[in-house]
């Protein structure tokens, strides 16, 4: 039966404090489907999963699993039940091999003590995401992100799961391994394995899913087949209506103080020679698939990568890499694609994070005003386009996309600012929140300072980039302005993937 | 008694509010009450020199927790030599006193600065483990401490210099120490929250990658608050060794801080937490072992009930972060 239900949840209502989450949901997952979940940050898709897996308990609603009322009170009886779930963030640790990450927190708890039994289970497993070459016994802690990922996503469809959840499993995979997730996505949905698909690249769900359901503000919306919907029809349902693009020109302003070359960079061996430049006002757009190099290169710069040398300039003055101070002090600001872990500081208030890069220049005589440093917020949070009642409520407290804005928010109108890098700026972000951070984006560049940024998206470089650099394997493949290339000149650049294996065959 | 202050910025929204209605209030209102209670039933408790009592006992302790309480902010833990600095600061203290009291208190102060500065910098700069440090320098101090006083271990104050001696004396029935221990809370707070090192603490305390990639100088302000601690633990160590006359015991501030500051509840992990806070935590340790002498306690019980309430704060802290995140 195609059309059997094995989860259902009725009416489900979630609170936190006053915000409603979500507002009286209803879904329904087939056996071997694919299910779309599809809405903004902040429409309640993450608190529908979080409700699913245990991790949140509903105020309201009633879960049926295979027609049984269910209540799930904690991530541990959601696997007990047959539902997985792959986090945006990763769970696996680092230090322990990869057999026994696939089997920690797995039902078999004998499974430590058998290791080798259990090996030609964790090959298959391996092999059947693409990730054959890799050894069992090798520590994940070697492995790359897209391969922890893949790690992640293997693990949980091993656990015979019933229901898997993956959530934004692509963000961090590129074009070639997310043919692989696909792959492997067929092969258990064949079987009978349902799986719920939370994304935000339309594509990828047009692609791969069977039924999609929109949320908008803690509703759904809608749940359709996918097949009569092309992309324009799931932003229109999504968004309500497309976000209007005001056509931005951006303006190169000769001799701003943004002015930058780079000559010569080499980090860890791995990315050599690299030679580019800009003027202030410009948007350089570094393309790149994971690994690429492309972000080591903004790590590099910001000073974050001691073994890094080759000459930068800047507005004119030449600085040295490897610390971080001096590349602040020369007016670099950086935004890192690690928005917990090296961007926000997660339990302090928007106003202490929007503030943080700024202290020196609000204090007077090293004194800080508690009004100045409001002022500052408000003004901050006006032109991060977040919502300045939320001045004083906790950075984690916001969805993915508004902790996006407040952490590029916090380099915006910097009077010490030469030279802005950011790294994956719209990694996990919704269409809506995307077309908000370029439009940032751009602005800051309109100033006249050097904006350099890096993404493994096509479009996303296509859309907001003044000069594309396309990076690959560490090297600096092409460097060409915007109108002189198209989309699929810069896609075969970034890949090139069969053309290498075809030089070494 | 464990008064819940802000940090350097508190939320005023409901939702908030809500949200922080914790297992920590829970907590702290029913240790308010056994602390009122058993007060209440201890006779004579409740009384001014009571009072006083435990004031007087909880200035100097407080200085030195409230020290450490910038270490622990900047997210580097404790000290574990604070009673050994106290000890030889103390002893130095006692033998350049005749050069007048304020010129010896600016000299041990910044010789506590110096001793810690030098900590923070192999912390900060070298990455090294803040514990280890901590105790090396510890076992330093007292060997320098032994060669140049001839290994004579104690150290009695000069006699015939008055000088001082108004750092003893009591005021308004309350010791020099504890209006010095408000002194020290209410300018270190100032630093804390009105300073760009001192919030630049609290940013590091909370995330130092984050703050690194911010471009602060996350070596530069660990010193800072290892230098904080520094100052604090030498004016301690001067009020100490002015009030007994003589500097020969260690005495335990080393751990009486670290109680100090969970019990006032910063967070071990650095970013949360206040000096009020440590201030009020040595309040409540020196209440409860007033409380316990008035009823007869002896000393192994006190420490007993100590590690307890200690013990519940840690589980109740530690459950109250789980919760959070």
């Amino acid at each position: 039966m195609v059309t059997e239900s094995v989860l259902r949840a009725e009416g489900v209502v979630k609170h936190y404090g006053p915000v409603k989450a979500l507002q009286g949901v209803s879904f329904d997952l087939r056996r071997g489907e694919v299910h779309a979940l599809l809405g903004h940050n902040g429409a309640g898709k993450s608190t529908l999963v979080k409700t699913l897996t245990g991790s949140v308990q509903l105020d309201e609603g009633q879960i049926f699993l295979d027609g049984q009322a269910v209540s799930i009170s904690s991530p541990s009886e959601a696997q007990s039940n047959g539902i997985a779930w792959v986090d945006q963030e990763l769970t696996l640790i680092p230090n322990l091999s990869i057999e026994d990450n696939i089997a920690l927190g797995g039902m078999e708890s004998t499974f430590l003590a058998q290791r080798k039994q259990h090996r030609p289970r964790v090959k298959q497993l391996l092999e059947q995401i693409g990730l054959g070459h890799l050894s069992p016994t090798q520590e994940v802690g070697t492995l790359s992100i897209g391969e922890r990922q893949l790690l992640e996503i293997t693990r949980a469809f091993g656990r015979n799961s019933k229901i898997v959840i993956l959530d934004e499993p692509t963000a961090t995979l590129s074009d070639f391994e997310i043919e692989r997730v696909f792959a492997a996505i067929r092969e258990v949905t064949a079987e009978g394995v349902s799986v719920i698909y939370v994304s935000h690249r339309l594509e990828e769900i047009i692609q791969i899913c069977d039924r999609a359901t929109i949320m908008r503000d803690g509703q759904v919306v809608t749940t359709q087949e996918i097949s009569g919907l092309d992309k324009s029809a799931l932003v229109n349902l999504m968004v309500g209506q497309l976000p209007e693009f005001a056509e931005v020109q951006s303006i190169a302003k000769e001799g701003g103080n943004g002015d930058f070359s780079i000559t010569n960079l080499s980090i860890n061996n791995f990315v050599q020679d690299v030679t580019f430049g800009a003027k202030g006002g410009e948007i350089f757009g570094l393309a790149g698939q994971l690994g690429s190099g492309a972000s080591l290169i903004l790590r590099a710069l910001a000073g974050l990568e001691p073994k890094s040398s080759g000459r930068v300039v800047l507005s004119g003055k030449q600085f040295r890499l490897g610390s971080t101070l001096r590349s602040r002090k020369a007016g670099v600001y950086f935004v890192s694609n690690d928005r917990k872990g090296e961007g926000l500081f997660l339990t302090f208030t928007n106003s202490r994070n929007l503030t943080a890069t700024r202290l020196p220049i609000l204090a007077k005589a090293s004194i800080i005003s508690r009004s100045v440093l409001k002022k500052s917020a408000e003004t901050l949070m006006q032109l991060a386009g977040v919502d300045k009642s939320r001045r004083t409520m906790t950075v984690d407290s916001l969805s993915g996309g508004n902790q996006q804005k407040i952490f590029i928010g916090r380099n915006l109108n910097h009077p010490k600012m030469k030279l802005l890098l950011l790294d994956e700026p719209t990694r996990g972000v919704d269409v809506k929140g995307r077309a908000e951070i370029h439009q940032l984006i751009r602005e800051a560049s309109a100033s006249g300072i050097g904006v350099i940024f890096s993404s493994t998206e096509l479009d996303e470089i296509m859309e907001l980039s003044d000069i594309i650099g396309v990076m690959h394997k560490g090297k600096l493949v092409n460097v060409e302005m915007r109108g002189q290339t198209n989309a699929a000149k810069v896609f075969n650049e970034m890949v090139r993937e069969s053309e290498i294996e075809g030089v070494k065959a | 008694m464990t008064v819940i202050t802000p940090t350097a910025e508190s939320s005023t929204s409901i939702a908030s509010f809500v949200r922080k209605i914790s297992l920590v209030q829970i907590a702290a209102v029913a240790v308010a009450a056994v602390l009122i209670i058993f007060g209440a039933i201890t006779n004579n408790f409740f009384s001014l020199s009571t009072f006083q009592g435990i004031l007087n006992t909880s200035g100097i302790i407080a200085i030195v927790a409230i020290g450490v309480t910038f270490m622990t902010l900047s997210g580097n833990l404790f000290t574990l030599s604070a009673s050994v600095t106290v000890l030889v600061l103390g002893q130095a203290f006692l033998e350049i006193v005749h050069f007048g009291p304020f010129p010896a208190i600016l000299i041990i102060l910044l010789l506590g600065a110096i001793i810690f500065g030098l900590q923070g910098w192999l912390v900060g700069r070298l990455g090294a483990n803040v514990i280890i440090i901590s105790v090396a320098a510890g076992f330093l101090q007292q060997g320098v401490a032994e060669y140049l006083s001839g290994s004579n271990p104690s150290i009695l104050a000069p006699a015939g210099v008055t000088s001082y001696l108004w750092m003893r004396n009591t005021y308004g029935g309350i010791l020099f120490s504890v209006w010095a221990m408000f002194g020290v809370v209410i300018l270190g707070e100032l630093f804390l929250r009105r300073t760009v090192a001192g919030r630049q603490i609290y940013l590091v305390g909370e995330n130092r990658a984050a703050a690194r990639t911010a471009g602060i100088n996350v070596k530069r302000i660990t010193i800072i608050a290892f230098v904080a601690a520094g100052i604090c633990i030498a004016f301690a160590a001067t009020l100490e060794a002015a009030y007994t006359q003589n500097a020969y015991s260690q005495g335990s501030y080393t751990f009486d801080a670290i109680v100090a500051i969970l019990i006032g509840g910063t967070s071990v992990l650095g970013g949360k937490g206040s000096l009020i806070r440590t201030m009020f935590g040595a309040l409540v340790v020196s209440y409860l072992s007033q409380m316990m002498v008035m009823r007869g306690y002896n000393t192994p019980t006190r420490v007993f009930v100590e590690g307890l309430l200690l013990f519940g704060v840690v589980v109740v802290m530690q459950l109250n972060d789980r919760g959070r995140s």
